[in-house]
């Protein structure tokens, strides 16, 4: 081709948006068998060269590194990944300014400040502080109680006036109250960088047991789901035992005490002595593991010597355990 | 240590918004693999560069014709709502499943075959294939086949990569080209493109041959049901055509326009009303503050007129003997 001009009647559908073009006339399925690559080859070239007219025919910026085109938008409709976002419901201040046909005007965020002739933020770090922040008009019939520092009543109105805007916050956000305090019992809530929670069954489990013990009379007096169970493990706490246990097999009914004191250190006694006998035990079976190991690696290397072939009249198939005879 | 901040802005880069970021894909490699299959699809995984997932390395025994759920979590997982799962079998040689989601549930399907594979030149293609490519499509088959439709719909949203509203008209690389050979075979071929100059500002164009040229015959499909394709073409209002057509306006022939108003009926109780503060209701509280606020304000304006009738400005010791 040497010329923009193409052969062809021009009724492509064009989607310059999505830089296509679709050519609704069938291709000539004869020539298609004969010689599959020129064919569609010459068709393409004709379609792209009308496609790049169009291209070259909207509005453009020359700059350094090309031409730049001003690309319309798309035509064929193509579903959304996402459903559309819904819009979130007015506030009450909100429907209070549509009715009373107000103008709602946003502040600006830099303010000029006389003092020192600059622009300064409204609010936050740099902004301009007032003059006279260490004077105060005496206001007696304000106050509640007409001998109280003003600067403190100051104070307690802005904590004031900032709680309200908070529970204003809360409102329009659909919050009821605010939440009660919260104490951490577990760390059900370990996030990942998407956000997806990692935490195991266990930490759920746990909290689970130990908010159900978090009343005053310790969950005694609580309603059950159907396969509850009132007796809840308290793992991790060490008991302590009193030092005054009693002396004698005799218990005292007062003490909570299972055991005497002769009792407890017996079972101490036991318990160390069950230790010592078990770790015997273990290094018994340890040393004789690796001594049959040794011995079953000495045997291999005699196998491994008769099949090579290096003392083959030593060999005698008698030897060899049943393993290598199956 | 993830940091709220991080979490954050990753949740919000997946909600839903009015203008959309570019879908991104997950090219998966099924139980089983072929040569050209193989090729294909790291030939998609280069075209879709940026946003795209690259699931290749391991095999993954997914079979969307049968359970739809895994690929569901999938797209969750990764964010994407676009895949080509590519899997060989004895029954299905060859297969490649080009599919799409909306609101991570599972929108249309079709599974293609791919024969008559060429593989691609290897000289100067890499950099071409990143750019945006330019599709063309060819055939009375994309116009009056419903399958054939939506291949077209499917092949154009998948391959289009980002959407842009300006571009380097020099930059154009390359081309695919589709053509429609009959209801069921659509023949995929990949060309680079080459400008020679005319006399005009517009080039001459030459097409090389350059990427991968393969048949796609329709095998399965599986499309959404109305009612989701409804919610999925939905134009939001912010972006929808002649926001600003109004049905009360109308012009006149020299060019006047005319406007009807429409006013709904008033509500006198709750209007906004110039109001004067001496005609305010107050409670006995507040009135006997005011009255206190009253007599010291006047105590201290007769303070004032003292100081001024009597002594001059230049006496500040004057005032503080008054004072006591």
């Amino acid at each position: 081709m040497t010329s923009i001009v193409v052969d062809k009647v021009d009724d492509l559908k064009y989607d310059l948006g999505n830089l296509t073009a679709l050519d609704s006339h069938d291709i000539d399925i004869d020539l298609y068998k004969k010689n599959k690559d020129s064919c569609i080859k010459e068709s393409a070239t004709q379609n792209f060269q009308l496609l790049v007219n169009k291209l070259f025919q909207l509005d453009s910026n020359n700059e350094d590194d090309g031409l730049f085109a001003k690309l319309p938008k798309p035509n064929t409709s193509i579903p959304r990944e996402k459903p559309v976002p819904k819009q979130p419901e007015a506030t009450e201040w909100e429907k209070f300014a549509k009715d009373k046909n107000m103008r709602l005007r946003k502040k600006d965020k830099l303010v000029f400040d006389e003092a020192t002739q600059t622009f300064n933020p409204r609010s936050g770090w740099k902004r301009a502080k007032p003059e006279n922040d260490w004077v105060i008009d005496a206001k007696p019939y304000e106050t509640p109680d007409p001998n109280m520092d003003p600067f403190l009543f100051k104070k307690q109105m802005k904590k004031k006036d900032m709680e309200k805007e908070k529970g204003h916050e809360r409102r329009n956000k659909g919050i009821e109250k605010e939440p009660p305090s919260q104490i951490k019992i577990a760390n059900t809530k370990k996030l990942d960088a998407r956000g997806l929670q990692t935490s195991m069954k266990s930490d759920f489990g746990s909290a689970y047991d130990a908010a159900r013990l978090s009343t005053a009379s310790m969950g005694k007096f609580d309603k059950l789901l159907k396969n509850e169970n009132r007796n809840i493990k308290v793992t991790g706490k060490q008991q302590y035992k009193p030092n005054e246990l009693a002396s004698k097999k005799r218990k005292r009914e007062d003490s909570n005490t299972g055991d005497s004191e002769r009792e407890a250190s017996m079972k101490v006694l036991n318990r160390v002595l069950k230790v010592q006998a078990k770790k015997k035990t273990q290094i018994k079976e340890a040393s004789v593991s690796l001594y049959q190991r040794s011995a079953e690696r000495d045997k291999r290397k005699e196998k491994k010597k008769h099949l090579l072939g290096e003392n083959k009249s030593r060999f005698k198939p008698q030897n060899m355990s049943k393993k290598y005879e199956e | 240590m993830v940091s709220k901040g991080l979490i954050k802005r990753n949740k919000e880069a997946t909600q839903p918004k009015v203008i959309e970021n570019s879908k991104t894909s997950v090219v998966i490699s099924g139980r089983k693999q072929s040569q050209p299959l193989r090729e294909v699809l790291s030939f998609i995984n280069k075209l879709r560069e940026p946003n795209n997932v690259n699931w290749t390395g391991q095999s993954h025994n997914y079979l969307p014709f049968e359970e739809v759920v895994e690929i569901e979590n999938l797209s969750k997982h990764k964010d994407a709502s676009l895949f080509f799962l590519g899997s060989h079998t004895k029954k299905r040689p060859n297969n490649l499943t080009v599919g799409r989601l909306f609101n991570y549930e599972m929108l249309d399907m079709i599974e293609f075959g791919v024969e008559n594979y060429t593989p691609m030149k290897k000289k100067g293609v890499s950099n071409r294939v990143e750019s945006k490519p330019c599709i063309l499509f060819k055939g009375d088959a994309f116009v009056n086949d419903d399958n054939m439709k939506m291949a077209h719909n499917l092949l154009l949203d998948s391959l289009r990569g980002k959407e842009v509203k300006a571009i380097n008209l020099l930059g154009l690389d390359h081309v695919i080209v589709c053509t429609a050979l009959s209801n069921d075979t659509i023949q995929f071929s990949h060309y680079g493109v080459e400008y020679k100059p005319s006399g005009q500002q517009t080039p001459v164009v030459e097409l090389v041959e350059l990427g991968p040229n393969f048949d796609l015959k329709i095998r399965r499909t599986r499309f959404a049901s109305s009612e989701l394709r409804k919610k999925a073409l939905e134009v939001p209002q912010e972006l929808r055509k002649g926001r600003h057509h109004n049905k009360n306006i109308t012009r006149d022939e020299l060019g006047n326009t005319e406007a009807r108003i429409h006013v709904d009926q008033q509500e006198i109780k709750t209007i906004a009303i110039k109001k004067f503060e001496a005609l305010k209701k107050r409670s006995r509280d507040e009135i006997d503050k005011m009255n206190k606020k009253a007599g010291l304000d006047q105590e201290r304006l007769q303070e004032k007129k003292n100081f001024s009738t009597t002594s001059s400005s230049d006496e500040p010791s004057a005032k503080k003997s008054k004072k006591q």
